[in-house]
């Protein structure tokens, strides 16, 4: 019995703990606060222990791991799903066109587009995805998965991890453009 | 290749997940395209402002540490392996031994064991948040670390051993296809805790008991937030992490129960109304 507990112990020391970088940074996204992702992150470690020998050997432990934390912050943070606001995608586009002439290079562009944007408003922003978006987002830019590991993590085709960061990134870039012009950053084109 | 083909490349183009032989067509068409190219540098550069805002961070040392030790095996004595009661129902293996013995042999091993001691060195971790608790509670309930006190299936028994120590009114609900089976008392700071368990055809059922003023107090005892906000707007927090395991809390009378099985939620639900 002690052998059993000791054994099952250190493999999950061996296997589970080293990735818990990755599972404290989602974590601190999706809670925009250092203490509800340490909090999140115990519960999730104290049921992966819990779940342990459900956990199939060889199978992708990150994403096992990153199921039971979801699962967590669904049942601790749910919310009612709110239709995302309205949003002109074209806007942007519009305004975007205008002055890449004027331009010579992207980092210059960006620049003229969002660089009186605070940091503040580019966390606001990612908070405002949908959950299902911002989750892609944050693992493809933030944690730099591949497409194929990220389907893995939210149990889905590669195909919809696609086109949910498409939109994700397309929300988001109304967003900031919104919060630019409501800055007087930028002057829109309408 | 045109623009409807080559917005659907954009993304993978961003991320690096472009098939090689599209690549070439695929920045052909941008660079000739200029819908597809502001596209291709918005997106671009949206992706950029998020990855330059958020560097990846470690996990604070003490979340490591707190961790690590948070699963240091206890010592479990060796006289706990042939008493492990609870450690029959997830053996297979057990079950068929069950039968061959028939289940005379059953209530022989358990009438030996009876009355068990309790082990409450184990029995509470030490963080007062009740979630953890029940889970911590409900494992050392299958490992046999942790074992009931009196072992009966009578409601009347169980009420009065708790009547002179409990400082709340203990609930004990009949269930269907629900078989009472023993109880525990124990303290966690200053507080009383109830802990009932059952038996649902072959699988136990845990129930943890405690005051809803102390977990409202939130002293020692308590809930996270958003449970609390349920619990008290609906009477009911339910978890369920994988199919077959599932944590129910509620409020009956002004006592807390939370209730641990692997057991399907819609399963465990259905019999716990059935006692209401």
């Amino acid at each position: 019995m002690v052998v059993k507990i000791n054994k099952r112990h250190e493999e999950f020391v061996k296997e589970a703990i080293p990735h818990m970088d990755l599972l404290y940074n989602y974590a601190l996204r999706m809670t925009a606060n250092p203490d509800d992702a340490s909090d999140l992150i115990q519960e999730t470690y104290l049921k992966a222990y819990r779940f342990w020998d459900k956990y199939e050997k060889g199978t992708n432990i990150r994403a096992w791991l990153f199921r039971i934390m979801k699962n967590s912050y669904i049942n601790r943070y749910r919310k009612e799903s709110k239709e995302p606001e309205t949003l002109d995608y074209d806007d942007i586009q519009n305004f975007y066109n205008t002055i890449r002439y004027e331009a010579t290079d992207p980092n210059d562009l960006q620049e003229k587009i969002f660089g009186g944007l605070l940091e503040d408003d580019i966390a606001r922003a990612i908070e405002s995805l949908p959950e299902d978006f911002r989750t892609v987002v944050i693992l493809s830019d933030i944690e730099g998965l591949s497409y194929e590991e990220i389907a893995e993590f939210v149990d889905c085709p590669v195909g919809t991890v696609r086109s949910r960061l498409h939109r994700g990134r397309k929300m988001l870039r109304a967003k900031l453009f919104d919060y630019a012009k409501k800055h007087g950053y930028v002057t829109g084109t309408n | 290749m045109d623009c409807s083909e080559v917005q659907d490349l954009i993304t993978p183009a961003i991320d690096g997940e472009l098939e090689e032989k599209l690549k070439a067509q695929f920045h052909r068409h941008i660079t000739e395209c200029q819908r597809c190219r502001s596209e291709f540098e918005l997106e671009h550069i949206t992706k950029q402002l998020v990855r330059r805002q958020f560097q990846r961070v470690q996990a604070p040392q003490t979340l490591v540490s707190q961790i690590r030790t948070q699963f240091v095996p206890q010592s479990v004595s060796s006289g706990t392996v042939s008493s492990n009661i609870f450690g029959f129902f997830k053996k297979a293996s057990w079950k068929i031994a069950f039968a061959a013995c028939g289940i005379a042999a059953a209530v022989v091993i358990l009438l030996l064991l009876a009355p068990l001691k309790s082990h409450h060195s184990h029995a509470q971790p030490k963080d007062g948040n009740i979630i953890h608790q029940s889970y911590n509670n409900f494992d050392e309930v299958l490992k046999g670390i942790m074992k009931p006190e009196i072992t009966t299936d009578d409601p009347a028994t169980i009420k009065s051993y708790f009547a002179q120590r409990v400082n709340f009114k203990v609930n004990v609900p009949c269930m269907k296809r629900c078989k009472l089976f023993g109880a525990l008392f124990s303290n966690y700071g200053t507080e009383n805790i109830v802990h009932l368990l059952y038996k649902y055809d072959d699988d136990p059922i845990y129930l943890y008991q405690t005051s809803l003023q102390a977990v409202l107090a939130g002293q020692s005892l308590k809930l996270p937030p958003s449970a609390m906000e349920q619990l008290l707007r609906t009477g009911w927090y339910v978890e369920n992490h994988l199919p077959e395991c599932t944590l129910v809390i509620w409020i009956a009378d002004s006592t807390v129960c939370s209730a641990v099985a692997d057991i399907q939620k819609d399963k465990l639900l259905a019999s716990l109304q059935e006692g209401e």
